[in-house]
């Protein structure tokens, strides 16, 4: 049984359809990566498991059980955790005290899981008493990626984890995420970076117009001469954009939110 | 000397003090509910009536009693108000736009200044009758004792504040969800908890801030409204959001609304003391043109 599973999910914002019948599973200790043109919908997907947008058909299950259009305070009880692509960090809160944060949901004592997490991530140890504000693009995701670990969550779904980032930091980041998916747990990663991201994954979903395109493991998507063009190729082309069309996804999102 | 810190200084960090109570409410409510309070000052208007109404009630007539254990009470019972007006009015609006927000704020403060005036008359009252005793220091200082009353017991609630945002888990969430509401929600947080205590934190410190101001002149029904402007002064130059900006911002408003009067240039006053509040007015407007962050980088607009 997979762990995620979003079964051909339809659906949007308000009357704009995004998803238009997307399938894809997530399998014990896998990373899977989405990729996919500019407006495919593939941050939607992911906001779509974390009840972020209405689904009108299909259905997520987690472990087999049905999620569909569950909000994001419950989800995340459930053990999914989603660091968004922007805006992941507390930043006039020190570092432990996001992590702290990321625990909230948490009774029992998280101190063990707050060690664990300083000993993934090293960096963080050193500068728990700063704002996380203050730190640099890739220690800031470290603090998201390490937040939303302290749920022990069973299933991780970073958005776009090195959007913005210099070469150096993509590459530290890919490690870390490798690093977390080693410690047992699952990824569904949306990457503008395809092919680094594709290195690292098991698997991977192409999204075109809101549908599936091609799938299958990173190496054969890699491989793929039709994949290769669309996506690989320059490289470039894909790149640039995506600023402007992710721009109004993000927009919605804190619209959404607001609804308790 | 004496006298500059005897009737400017004092004053004014008296009437800081309360600004900065009431600009932490402020402050809070719209870092996490994200609008603008205008009800906050009619609150503590509400709150003084509270506290009015039991010292009749229970005959305590003296300044301690009336600190230490009326307005404790008084506290509690502007809590329990203002938590049933979020649960009738607010909550069914949470995720409406700002503005209309905002407008119901205003319509609540209305609403309020119009029970309290209906309930309790529109006549002045005192809270703490009679004359007061001085305190003296070194023949040098003399001030009000309830001066060092509202000014420690400002600072002691200013504590309490750092206390509950700094040390326990409901506080540091509320800082969370001031950051970012959205992500506070992606992170599990309760913000219906947070929204309540945010509401918990703004009304006691507005009854407390007004039971002060009470005790220091008298009991009006528009005594709330009048300092609002000051107190969202206050927190605009503090950094909206921002509770220790708030803090300051009260401190450096009131003192500087008591300092206008004072005759810097010559005799007279160098501002007539008729136009303090337009000092609160000119801070605002400066800080929202030159540095609209604020002293401590609060959200801008």
């Amino acid at each position: 049984m997979s762990v995620l599973e979003l079964d051909n999910v339809v659906g949007g914002y308000g009357d704009t359809q995004i998803l238009h019948g997307v399938s894809l599973h997530v399998d014990a200790g896998e990373i899977v990566v989405i990729i996919g043109p500019n407006g495919a919908g593939k941050s939607t997907a992911m906001k779509a498991v974390f009840g972020l947008l209405k689904l009108t058909d299909g259905a997520v299950l987690l472990d087999g059980n049905t999620i569909t259009n569950t909000p994001p305070e419950k989800v995340v009880r459930q053990g999914v955790c989603y660091v968004p692509q922007t805006g992941n960090i507390f930043p006039s809160l020190t570092v432990e005290e996001n992590l702290e944060m990321g625990a909230f949901v948490r009774t029992d004592d998280f101190k063990p899981r707050l060690k664990e997490i300083y000993e993934m991530f090293p960096p963080l140890l050193e500068k728990r008493l700063q704002p996380a504000g203050t730190l640099s693009g890739g220690q800031r995701q470290m603090v998201a990626m390490g937040k939303a670990l302290m749920l022990e969550p069973k299933i991780l779904l970073l958005d776009e984890p090195t959007a913005g980032l210099s070469p150096k930091f993509r590459g530290e980041i890919f490690e870390t995420v490798r690093t977390i998916n080693s410690a047992g747990t699952p990824i569904l990663m949306v990457e503008q970076n395809a092919k680094q991201a594709l290195g690292i994954a098991n698997r991977g979903y192409v999204l075109v117009d809101g549908k599936n395109r091609f799938e299958g493991t990173g190496q054969d998507l890699l491989n793929d001469p039709e994949v290769a063009e669309m996506f690989l190729g320059g490289g470039k082309q894909p790149e640039k954009p995506p600023a402007k069309t992710q721009k109004p996804a993000a927009k919605k999102q804190p619209r959404k939110s607001g609804k308790t | 000397m004496a006298e500059f810190i005897n009737f400017y200084l004092i004053p004014g960090l008296v009437l800081g003090s309360i600004y900065a109570l009431g600009a932490i409410g402020i402050t809070m409510t719209f870092g996490i509910l994200r609008f603008a309070n205008f009800a906050h000052g009619e609150t503590m208007t509400l709150g003084v009536y509270i506290a009015w109404s039991l010292v009749q009630l229970t005959g305590f007539k003296s300044m301690v009693a009336i600190l230490l254990v009326l307005m404790p009470v008084s506290m509690m019972l502007t809590i329990m108000v203002v938590l049933l007006i979020d649960k009738a009015f607010y909550r069914p609006l949470r995720a409406s736009p700002v503005i209309i927000l905002v407008i119901a704020s205003f319509g609540l403060m209305l609403m309020i200044r119009s029970v309290t005036q209906f309930s309790w008359g529109v006549q002045l009252k005192t809270i703490l009758p009679g004359i007061q005793p001085r305190m003296h220091l070194f023949d040098f200082f003399s001030f009000p004792l309830k001066h060092v009353f509202i000014v420690g017991g400002a600072l002691l609630l200013m504590y309490a504040v750092h206390y509950v945002l700094t040390y326990t888990k409901i506080g540091k969430a509320m800082r969370a969800t001031s950051d970012s509401p959205e992500l506070a929600r992606l992170t599990g947080i309760n913000t219906e908890k947070v929204v309540m205590a945010t509401w918990v934190m703004g009304a006691g410190l507005a009854c407390a801030a007004g039971v002060f101001l009470a005790v220091d002149t008298q009991v009006d029904t528009m005594m709330g409204f009048k300092i609002l402007l000051p107190m969202f002064a206050a927190a605009i130059l503090g950094g909206v959001g921002k509770p220790y900006g708030a803090m300051a911002g009260g401190l450096v408003i009131g003192v500087a609304e008591e300092l206008s009067s004072y005759p810097w240039l010559g005799d007279g006053p160098l501002l007539e003391p008729g136009y303090k509040q337009g000092i609160a007015f000119a801070i605002m407007i400066a800080i929202l043109v030159w540095r609209p962050t604020g002293l401590f980088k609060g959200k801008s607009f």
